[in-house]
């Protein structure tokens, strides 16, 4: 499976990540000139943390070998698939129990930003296609690699 | 090699998940007492009417379509023989097994109150059939008691104050939600309950329940004198790992049944996981010592090693708290850092840069590496950020698979 | 570069130049689109601010404000009033430095070469002397006055220049600007860090910066250009890389600064610098047409027929043209100057001078021009170009393509051309318009650029579609240049329009896209415009015209969307102007700037949906004329 490499010392912090990721996952999908940038329902999986000598440092999904998430999941929304190796959120089943937010190791996961009930989940934008992120980067501080996973 | 798991909820479904993945010719027996699978955190929703038996499950159906794979359910099992590596249920018939992992769960203890036993609307909420008798004594029902104010009861009250019902709490602690949270974080959520209408009684014990002469509860007698009218009690006073069906002086028992940290018993190709074993009775325990199990019975040495269980994950009446380790520093050597706004509350206890504790009020967001950092005691360099800044970008480090690991703060 | 071409090209409307380039051994513009493709999302909103050391500040769901408190509003505002304002700045310097030239023409008594055009601006402008150069001198003088004037003094000449209706409804609405520069120099300081805050307020000055940019640095600036150089004359021209001879000494020329070459152009075919260039071995100078200054020549092709060899191309298009190696020497005197020909000079020995500091190339040598006496200046660049012809030819290859480009481009069209073509009056085109043999009138104007589909892709197919609906189209810019070199700018481009605009072009012998000239020309239509809409006697905003800058490229060209705005047009962008960010910014110009001005700002990408809310706007304004 693929899996989103990082090399921090590229990122530059420009979130052009952060807006495609936003752009792509937005009530319908739309180009960076009108993503709506005042509205709080717009959220990226992905994010941008400042470590302490104030260099950004992308902070992205790993869909984990071992995800916690899945571990946590009571209601059976968070699971990982054997065969594209991704984990994957199921809005229907989520009890918004707030529990994988929690155990996730990395502090990758949030909910949404108006009702709180959904959870920001990276999807690999699809199985198939080029994460949008990835396709942003104009440092390639964000790449693709291929890992045995499972 | 033929499996057999008794309990079909986190732990029991954990292992058989595994070990249907572990190798094609495996043969797996689940055996539970309950019908289907569901979620019993999420049974305050079926209360409260927002989902069903069915929109409650965390399984999905395809894990038994294998035929590699069986299911005896709504049997509870009644003795075990392990000397025949058998298991008796209830309607007489024997189970084989090769080995045999007990994740049978706990089940909810009715307090030794007066009056309590044998009444029609005094309920605990730990099975479908808990919730489905709630919601049908509520369904005619005006007033509630509920009996303890920790997760499992405001679970209740959240469902019950949908519902209409004037709802009691009483609670022994000087506050609800006393084993995880604060103070200021737990009277949050009680100023939300009374704003709905709900009555709080918090240093108070429950000391007689009174019933009618057709078995329904109707008063309930508090320490401090007070009665309370109701027609429905709830009580959520702990769990005890349901261990009944295990014969005298065969497995070595603790608080449930003992296991190293393969999660084998004291009896060879016998192992228990989940509430059973009285660990730690969180959710995602019982899913890992599933799979742990589950790959030891198969022949993978595997341990379990998150014994970490401090950490709460709270979403009702629309506040959302995360609450991980200590809740209260326990003298004045910690410090407790508190940031507060009008919506979002965040405090972090922590002595010469380890971290004790931490509660998240109103903004939860990409706070879970704190469940790591707290667990393993790293410590942070609280000179050179504000700790309420701290995120995993300080402890960032990636492997060449892409994993995340943690690097160590000097 | 080695042998695998690995990097691509951006399409071209021109499929001839699109090949020529993609065969180039140099890094070219059209190269570089593709490295520079990932774009930021907060510039193209509008909303990322770096007016303070407390930024860069960005606008996000979770940072609705910059450190100082400026809401999105704010910061698209701010930074589309700085772009207004520099891009006023361009063109006010441009007609600064064009009446200095008449000044210093008028006092040499140098002849004018337009007469009729003197009198009608001195007519307008209250102007009276007998003497035609201390009339000429006058009325530099009044023009420069307004430019000077501080920004509390009203400009004078803009009742005069300003059609009448259009001027009281800006009297009314209190955006009379005050003096050009002033202007300018007003809209720089209140986009400044932590001064105004109030959008409105910052558009309703982009509105005065685009009137002043209107009138003088547009309008005025063609009038006054036609009396030193001579009014157009209706004329065909050959254009594209084929124009050029490399039989000849070739020079350059880029900028929009027309008057500055007044000498240059005569001199170099005079018979003792043609005998400089016969000793080195060429045949003679010539001129090659780049970027607006090249239309404003070709414009006036009338008056200097020999020394003008043709209008090569665009700006996009220079790259190109120097890289033919037919190049000599490159003059440049404004925009589009692209740095990218600093290492295309480098590599094809081509000597570069600058006459005007503000279009300085790093590698060109600069002489300032001087508006006394410009003899040595042109002495120096005859002798550098002879210079250059004769260390470089030896050296390079070259390759100029003579299937690029068109022979038969109907140029020289302007209010008065066209007019004086008409029988001297507007009525027969009036009269075509009321038939419905023309539905309406739309202006493709402005610039060239790469990323609306590609070079000139998207003005050429808009173009296309419009002439399809039997709407004529009206060119001036770098937009031209597009249109011209694939052809449309011909007669025989009456093919592809409808079957009413197809007959009409037919029997005039014109194509159904006019050639105006440069960008500057947008200031003509805005005559021609103003002439119907005065015989029909309404407003402009009820006429059945539009205008699209499709391919707007630079600050200037949204100087020129406000005068747009400001005349009450209907103005069609196809890519938003960094403005998106800001609802209320958007709201105003392009629902609210109805009820203001009576304009409109159209923001369409698709080609077809943009034509279809063209010609409805047309449709609409035909129904309410009662035609």
């Amino acid at each position: 499976m693929k899996r989103i490499m990082i090399n921090k010392d590229l990122c530059y912090g420009c979130l052009s990540c952060s807006l495609a990721c936003m752009a792509e996952h937005g009530k319908e999908k739309t180009t960076l000139y009108h993503l709506d940038l005042e509205n709080k329902e717009n959220s990226s999986r992905n994010f941008i943390a400042l470590d302490s000598n104030n260099k950004p440092v992308p902070i992205f999904c790993r869909h984990c070998d071992e995800p916690e998430c899945v571990d946590a999941c009571i209601s059976g929304a968070m699971t990982k698939d054997k065969n594209t190796g991704l984990v994957t959120y199921n809005q229907e089943k989520c009890a918004s129990c707030y529990m994988c937010i929690m155990s996730c190791p990395y502090g990758v996961l949030k909910a949404d930003d108006s009702a709180r009930k959904i959870i920001m989940k990276c999807d690999f934008c699809g199985e198939n296609s080029m994460p949008k992120c990835v396709e942003s980067c104009p440092n390639q501080a964000i790449y693709l690699i291929e890992v045995n996973a499972i | 090699m033929k499996y057999v798991i008794i309990g079909a909820g986190a732990a029991g479904i954990s292992a058989a998940k595994t070990l249907l993945d572990f190798d094609e010719k495996n043969q797996i027996v689940l055996i539970s007492e309950d019908e289907k699978a569901y979620s019993r955190c999420m049974l305050h929703f079926v209360i409260a009417g927002k989902r069903d038996i069915d929109t409650i499950s965390f399984v999905d159906e395809k894990l038994f379509d294998s035929d590699r794979i069986s299911w005896i359910s709504g049997k509870k099992v009644t003795e075990l023989i392990f000397v025949e590596r058998e298991v008796v249920l209830e309607d007489k018939s024997h189970v084989s097994y090769d080995k045999l992992l007990i994740a049978a769960g706990a089940n909810a203890v009715i307090p030794p109150i007066k009056g309590m036993e044998h009444s029609k609307n005094v309920f605990v909420l730990r099975n479908i059939g808990d919730a489905n008798a709630i919601r049908e004594v509520a369904s005619f029902a005006k007033r509630a008691v509920i009996i303890g104010a920790g997760l499992v009861g405001l679970d209740a009250a959240s469902a019950l104050l949908s519902l209409g019902l004037e709802v009691t709490v009483v609670e022994m602690a000087d506050r609800i939600l006393s084993l995880q949270l604060d103070s200021y974080s737990a009277s949050q959520y009680q100023r939300v309950m009374e704003d709905m209408g709900a009555v709080i009684y918090t240093g108070v014990s429950v000391v007689e329940v009174k019933q009618n002469r057709n078995g329904f509860v109707e008063t309930v007698h508090l320490n401090n004198g007070a009665v309370l009218e109701c027609d429905l009690v709830v009580t959520a006073a702990g769990v005890r790992p349901n261990t009944i069906f295990i014969p005298d002086n065969s497995l070595e028992m603790n608080r449930g049944i003992q296991v190293n940290d393969c999660m084998q018993t004291s009896i060879p190709d016998v192992f228990a996981a989940g509430d059973v074993t009285g660990i730690t009775g969180i959710w995602p325990a019982a899913t890992k010592q599933g799979k742990i199990a589950a790959y030891n019975m198969a022949g993978k040495d595997e341990h379990f090693d998150d014994y970490f269980s401090a950490k709460n994950a709270i979403h009702l009446f629309g506040i959302g708290t995360v609450a991980i380790g200590m809740p209260v520093a326990p003298d004045n050597s910690y410090v407790e850092a508190v940031w507060k706004n009008d919506a979002v509350y965040k405090k972090i206890i922590y002595k010469d840069g380890i971290v004790y504790g931490i509660i998240l009020q109103n903004d939860v967001s990409r706070s879970g590496f704190w469940t790591r950092v707290i667990k393993e005691k790293w410590k942070i360099n609280t000179s050179v950020k504000n700790i309420f800044d701290v995120t995993y970008a300080d402890f960032f480090c990636i492997n060449e698979e892409g994993e995340y690991t943690f690097r160590q703060q000097p | 570069m080695s042998n695998q071409k690995i990097c691509s090209t951006c399409q071209s409307a021109d499929t001839i130049l699109q090949e020529f380039i993609a065969n180039l051994d140099v890094d070219t513009s059209h190269h570089r689109v593709e490295t520079q493709k990932l774009k930021c999302g907060f510039g193209l909103q509008g909303v990322c601010c770096r007016l303070c050391s407390n930024g860069p500040c960005r606008i996000t769901p979770s940072s609705p404000k910059g450190v100082c408190g400026a809401t999105a509003d704010t910061i698209v505002a701010r930074n589309f009033l700085r772009a207004v304002a520099a891009g006023s700045g361009c063109y006010i310097h441009i007609v600064e430095n064009t009446a200095r030239n008449l000044k210093a023409f008028s006092s040499k008594n140098k002849e004018i070469k337009s007469e009729a055009t003197l009198n009608k601006l001195a007519d307008l402008f209250g102007v009276n002397a007998e003497n035609i150069n201390e009339r000429a001198e006058l009325v530099a003088d009044k023009v420069l006055a307004d430019l000077y004037k501080p920004s509390f003094d009203k400009m004078e000449l803009v009742e005069q220049l300003a059609y009448r209706p259009r001027y009281e409804k800006w009297k009314e609405m209190g955006i009379l600007p005050g003096g050009a520069k002033s202007e300018v120099f007003d809209g720089v300081v209140k986009t400044s860090t932590n001064l105004s805050s109030d959008p409105v307020n910052m558009l309703l000055h982009c509105l005065r910066l685009g009137i002043s940019t209107g009138l003088y640095g547009l309008t005025l600036t063609n009038l006054l250009n036609d009396v030193m150089l001579g009014a157009p004359v209706l004329r065909k021209a050959s254009v594209g890389l084929r124009v050029i001879d490399s039989g000849y000494i070739n020079i350059m020329i880029t900028g929009h600064q027309h008057s500055m070459f007044t000498y240059l152009q005569e001199r170099l075919v005079e018979e003792d610098i043609t005998k400089l260039a016969e000793k080195a071995g060429a045949k003679g100078f010539r001129l090659i047409g780049c970027t607006c200054v090249g239309q404003d020549l070709q414009l006036r092709g009338e008056h200097c027929q020999e020394v003008f060899s043709g209008h090569a191309g665009n700006n996009f298009t220079s790259e190109a043209v120097m890289a033919t190696g037919a190049i000599d020497l490159v003059v440049s005197e404004f925009n589009c100057t692209l740095p990218g020909i600093e290492p295309i000079a480098d590599k094809y020995k081509i000597k570069m001078i600058c006459i005007d500091d503000v279009a300085k190339k790093a590698n060109a040598e600069y002489i300032p021009y001087d508006y006394e006496d410009s003899t040595s200046l042109v002495e120096y660049i005859v002798k550098e170009a002879v210079t250059s012809y004769q260390d470089r030819r030896p050296l390079v290859e070259i390759n100029v393509s003579k299937e690029h480009g068109d022979d038969e481009v109907l140029t020289g069209v302007s209010e008065g051309s066209l007019k004086k073509f008409l029988g001297g009056s507007w009525k027969p085109l009036i009269d075509l318009l009321a038939s419905g043999k023309i539905k309406g009138i739309a202006g493709i104007v402005g610039c060239s650029n790469l990323t609306a589909k590609g070079h000139d892709v998207f003005t050429v197919e808009l173009a296309k579609e419009l002439i399809k609906r039997d709407i004529i189209v009206l060119s001036a810019g770098c937009s031209s240049g597009g249109l011209e070199n694939v052809g449309l700018m011909s007669a025989k481009a009456a093919q592809l329009a409808g079957e009413n605009l197809k007959s009409v072009c037919e029997a005039l012998g014109i194509p159904p896209v006019l050639n105006f000239g440069p960008c500057l020309a947008i200031g003509r239509l805005e005559m021609v415009a103003s002439e119907i809409a005065e015989e029909l006697n309404v407003d402009l905003p009820q006429l059945p015209l539009v205008l699209s800058a499709p391919q707007w490229l630079e600050e200037q060209a949204l100087a020129d969307g406000s005068f747009g705005l400001a005349l009450g047009l209907p103005l069609h962008l196809a890519l938003p102007p960094f403005t998106t960010g800001s609802k209320l910014v958007t709201q105003i110009l392009t629902e609210d700037m109805k009820a203001l001005t009576g304009g409109q700002l159209i923001i369409e990408g698709d080609v077809k949906r943009a034509a279809d809310q063209l010609e409805e706007i047309i449709v609409n304004r035909r129904k309410e004329l009662g035609l």
